[in-house]
């Protein structure tokens, strides 16, 4: 699109489900997957009489989940009615937030090339979700589910500052990351509905003045649409441009199947929600006490975790993201190298991104620090940098001290030494090996002799395997070269 | 006498005899039934138990409040915008002809944990809006005092079926002035507590910030009990304040000497009735001759507090209607194509007009282009008239007023002038734009057609404000309706 002077500018609206045992403004348990309208009562029904109360636990947890985004947690802040008629809507309007949002100006730092960038977010807000019309399973009627009426929801509202629909897509990851993993304040399973977007798009040109736009475009169910949905936009938005239009705001519905947005709204039809403070609930207030509880035990930002494994454990971004991906995992490296120096936190990050998170998956275990103590992989690391292990007896070793029950490091050297698992460079020892392999393959030696050199890692294979994974690679590799040099003299 | 003139008559009865709650109940019964018989009937009630059990409900064990016994065995009417399993509520609506809530307003079930026996349920205008009782679905209520006029209103039919002596005591409930307007125009007493005071949880809501349940008696005494029987904290109303229960027992009429009483000028105004000046006139002299200190106050947002009150309580009604639809319960048009087929109709058909013409105002006071004209604005005016209030009640004990600029009025008479009805509400709707208590006890009456004066006094202050009420309403010695023979 640089050929029309023009960017894409971006912005994200995410709605977040709140896991909390009951719904935000009474005492039905907020379940998925119940059987339809089982999980319902005169509040979440709209029945005459009913009146809403406040759940402090979604209070607690749409709190933590502002202070993990960095915002500033507002100590008042007030709900409001947005008023709009349709048949999931049973109070005919739903209890949100508006003026006063319980937290403003936050921020969340996404990974880019750069090393990553800072997306402000307006507002975060705690609002009701509706019910669920399903109008496709009669042919003329439409069927009403209301188990979801009152589930607890953040309401999550970016800067339009995001560039490209790729850019958004990793805003999401991101931010499913810290509710999810950080906060813990979601379960963000998007096929559930616990974690939904709506983005709009416009189109600027160098001087910032907007071409096209702002489209908003709905129903993105999943990452990948968000990304998809964007680009078709985009495509769509600069192609009247190019043809010379200046198309308007409007609001479109995504066609996952067809892969193309087609219109719902357009500006003139805007609706007007008649906003009015809910005299219902009083005004929300956070105390000091209540931002502490809601604080309690929150790990830093990932891209704060991500940063200091770069900076001072010097790993590579792209370990450092692996790592951080869950607080429970960096938090477990960075106890296991303490200030051990940049290669033994490169080695043990080898060891949790490979052989240990492999094994915390297939055990189905919560935290790689459950297999093994951080110190008796610290052991295990500094063996392996000093030689003494080979990649493949610290595999070997690993796969023993998992059958143990939280090894010290002094069981890591018995184990290391009664398996016989240190690296052997040897020179006596690493020519027996040699040449046993030599002799078990006179035909691939003739080979090598007349100039197939390429047998050398074949050699190298055999020579581990007489060694039983114990020979110092570097050592035998030029050993077996001589030798293989001195039988041709 | 009528046993069921008061609670103390009522339990008189009950411990006389065995049977005395078979008995209670039958007579209760038999005058309501009574109430709709005849060529120009009373029509109180809207539902009414089929029979009279012979074993009234016991207090439950657990009833905290000291009131409980007070009401064991009492049949008390219930306005039928109250959510209650055993009856229908209706709210006086077509729309909710026939519907039964699956659940009961905490204040009814404080009623039946305290003991008392729901006899049925009274007629209102459609949804509490209205000043007449004219604006119910199922037809008018007549005033028992003279049935050509009308018994005021949204409350109409529990202060008619109190003042006809059904029952003792009947709750109502208040937005704008439901419950003391119809007992000044019945000539019995209206309470409105403080916000916060009794739980609306289960009061079907017209306008939330605004929405009270109170109490219509006979004697400040009896409702001061039937208050402290409904009143205290409610988990279910996040509006409901934690405070003890006003005490009846605190309530006494003994002490007159040396209270200040504020008298704001401008509910004396050029629209205030001359029999009802001259009633106020002559209980101003009585209070003055008891020693009480009169002193002349200023309300200046009283005229404004009534153009507000119309601005907000439309506003919040036509969010609080917006969930009849016709989808989940209620009424629902037969035979529609459309979804807008089924809310036009549905609501076209549910509704009367006058709930009609508040929606249609409250959501054009709502609309993002007169938001901040009406609504914003009306909302300011709102904490100037609580400011007025308040600061008036720093000065003197209460405030005491006219509760209605005139007498009960002839049926039809306002109907087709909304804004003549509205003006019934003149008095009474600063009290509840601020929250405050506020009391009408009957003073006397214009050609046989009671009038009510009217007390306010600071948030929380009920035990204050009954002492004072009980003791003008010893003072005035004024005899209810039944003395003359009606009920």
């Amino acid at each position: 699109m640089s050929d029309l002077g023009t960017g894409t500018v971006i912005g994200l609206e995410v709605h977040v489900r709140l896991a909390t045992v009951t719904k935000l403004f009474c005492g039905c348990p907020a379940v998925f997957g119940a059987s339809p309208n089982s999980r319902v009562c005169p509040m979440c029904l709209g029945l005459p009489g009913a009146l809403p109360t406040l759940n402090g636990d979604a209070v607690r947890l749409a709190v933590r989940a502002a202070l993990a985004l960095g915002y500033r947690v507002e100590r008042t802040s007030e709900f409001v009615r947005k008023q709009y008629f349709y048949p999931d809507l049973p109070k005919g309007y739903q209890i949100t937030q508006y003026a006063h949002p319980l937290a403003r100006q936050g921020s969340l730092r996404v990974p880019d090339a750069a090393g990553g960038r800072r997306v402000p977010l307006r507002r975060l807000q705690l609002e009701e979700d509706a019910g669920k019309s399903v109008h496709d399973q009669l042919e003329s009627s439409s069927l009403l589910d209301f188990n979801r009426c009152g589930l607890p929801l953040i309401e999550i509202v970016t800067e339009p500052v995001l560039r490209s629909p790729s850019e958004a897509r990793a805003f999401l990851v991101r931010l499913r990351q810290v509710l999810e993993r950080y906060a813990r304040v979601s379960d963000c399973r998007m096929e559930e509905g616990e974690l939904r977007a709506d983005a709009n798009i416009s189109l600027v040109d160098s001087g910032g003045v907007t071409r096209a736009g702002r489209v908003e475009v709905k129903n993105l169910n999943s990452f990948a649409h968000v990304e998809r949905a964007l680009a078709v936009e985009e495509r769509r938005l600069a192609a009247r441009v190019a043809e010379g239009h200046a198309p308007g705001a409007e609001t479109r519905l995504y066609d996952a199947e067809a892969r193309k947005t087609r219109a719902l709204r357009g500006k003139e039809e805007v609706l007007d929600y008649r906003y009015m403070p809910e005299p219902d609930l009083p005004p929300l207030r956070i105390d000091e006490a209540s931002l502490r509880a809601a604080a309690d035990g929150l790990p830093p930002a990932p891209a704060e975790v991500e940063r200091r494994l770069i900076e001072h454990h010097g790993l590579s971004p792209q370990e450092a993201a692996r790592i951080a991906n869950t607080p429970g995992r960096a938090a477990y490296l960075e106890a296991t190298v303490a200030d051990g120096g940049l290669p033994l936190a490169r080695t043990a990050s080898g060891l949790v991104l490979g052989q240990l998170a492999a094994e915390r998956k297939r055990r189905g275990l919560e935290s790689e620090a459950d297999l093994l103590p951080p110190a008796a992989l610290r052991r295990l690391a500094q063996l392996r940098l000093d030689g003494r292990l080979s990649a493949r007896t610290a595999a070997r070793a690993l796969e023993l001290l998992f059958r143990l029950r939280e090894p010290s490091p002094s069981d890591v050297d018995e184990l290391v030494a009664s398996r016989q698992l240190t690296q052997v460079a040897e020179p006596a020892e690493l020519e027996r090996w040699i040449r046993q392999a030599l002799a078990a393959h006179p035909g691939e030696v003739e080979r090598y002799r007349a100039g197939e050199e390429r047998l050398l890692g074949y050699f190298m294979g055999e020579v581990m395997r007489a060694s039983s994974g114990r020979a110092d690679p570097r050592a035998a590799t030029l050993l077996l070269r001589a030798l293989l040099r001195s039988a041709e003299g | 006498m009528n046993p069921l003139s008061s609670l103390a008559a009522c339990q008189k009865l009950l411990s006389s005899r065995a049977d005395g709650f078979a008995e209670l109940a039958s007579e209760a019964l038999a005058r309501a039934v009574a109430l709709e018989r005849g060529e120009q009937p009373i029509h109180a009630f809207l539902s009414l138990r089929d029979t009279a059990p012979c074993v009234g409900p016991e207090p439950s064990p657990g009833a905290s409040w000291r009131a409980g016994g007070c009401l064991a065995g009492v049949p008390i009417a219930v306005k039928d915008n109250i959510c209650t399993t055993d009856f229908p509520t209706t709210c006086g609506s077509r729309m909710l002809q026939g519907y039964v809530s699956p659940y009961s307003a905490t204040a009814v079930r404080r009623l039946e944990a305290a003991g008392a026996w729901i006899l049925g349920k009274t007629n209102l205008d459609e949804f509490g809006m209205g000043s007449s009782t004219e604006h119910s679905a199922y037809g008018p209520t007549r005033n028992p005092a003279d049935r050509s006029r009308v018994p005021g209103g949204s409350s109409g039919g529990s202060a008619a079926a109190v003042a006809a002596g059904a029952v003792p005591a009947a709750l109502g409930s208040s937005t704008g002035g439901s419950v003391r307007q119809p007992a000044a125009l019945c000539g019995i007493v209206g309470l409105k507590p403080t916000y916060g005071r009794v739980s609306r949880y289960g009061l079907v809501a017209f306008a939330s910030s605004l929405d009270h349940i109170g109490v219509l008696a006979r004697s400040v005494r009896d409702a001061a009990t039937v208050l402290e029987a409904i009143a205290g904290f409610d988990r279910r109303d996040a509006t409901s304040q934690r405070r003890d229960p006003p005490r009846a027992d605190r309530v006494s009429a003994a002490e007159l000497a040396g209270r200040s009483i504020g008298i704001p000028g401008e509910y004396f105004g050029d629209e205030l009735d001359d029999g009802v000046r001259a009633v106020m006139e002559r209980t101003l002299g009585l209070l003055s001759r008891c020693g009480a200190r009169i002193t002349p106050v200023s309300l200046p947002s009283t005229e404004l507090a009534l153009a507000c009150y119309y601005v907000i309580a439309p506003a919040e009604a036509s969010s609080n209607l917006a969930r009849y639809d016709g989808v989940r319960f209620g009424r629902r048009a037969p035979g529609v194509a459309t979804l807008r087929e089924l809310y036009g109709r549905s609501r076209g058909e549910g509704f009367g007009d006058e709930v009609k013409r508040r929606i249609v105002l409250g959501t054009h006071v709502l609309s993002a282009p007169r938001y901040e004209a009406f609504y914003v604005r009306a909302l300011q005016l709102r904490r100037r008239v609580g400011d007025d209030i308040r600061r008036v009640l720093g000065e003197v004990d209460a405030i005491f007023a006219p509760t209605t600029p005139s007498p009960a009025f002839p049926l039809g008479s306002r109907c087709a002038a909304p804004t003549d009805m509205y003006r019934a509400d003149l008095y009474t709707v600063a009290a509840n734009l601020a929250g405050i208590p506020a009391l009408s006890v009957p003073i006397g009456d214009v050609d046989g057609l009671p009038v009510g004066g009217q007390l306010m006094c600071g948030a929380w202050e009920e035990e204050k404000m009954c002492s004072i009420g009980a003791a003008i309403e010893r003072l005035v010695g004024y005899d209810p309706p039944r003395a003359r023979g009606v009920g």
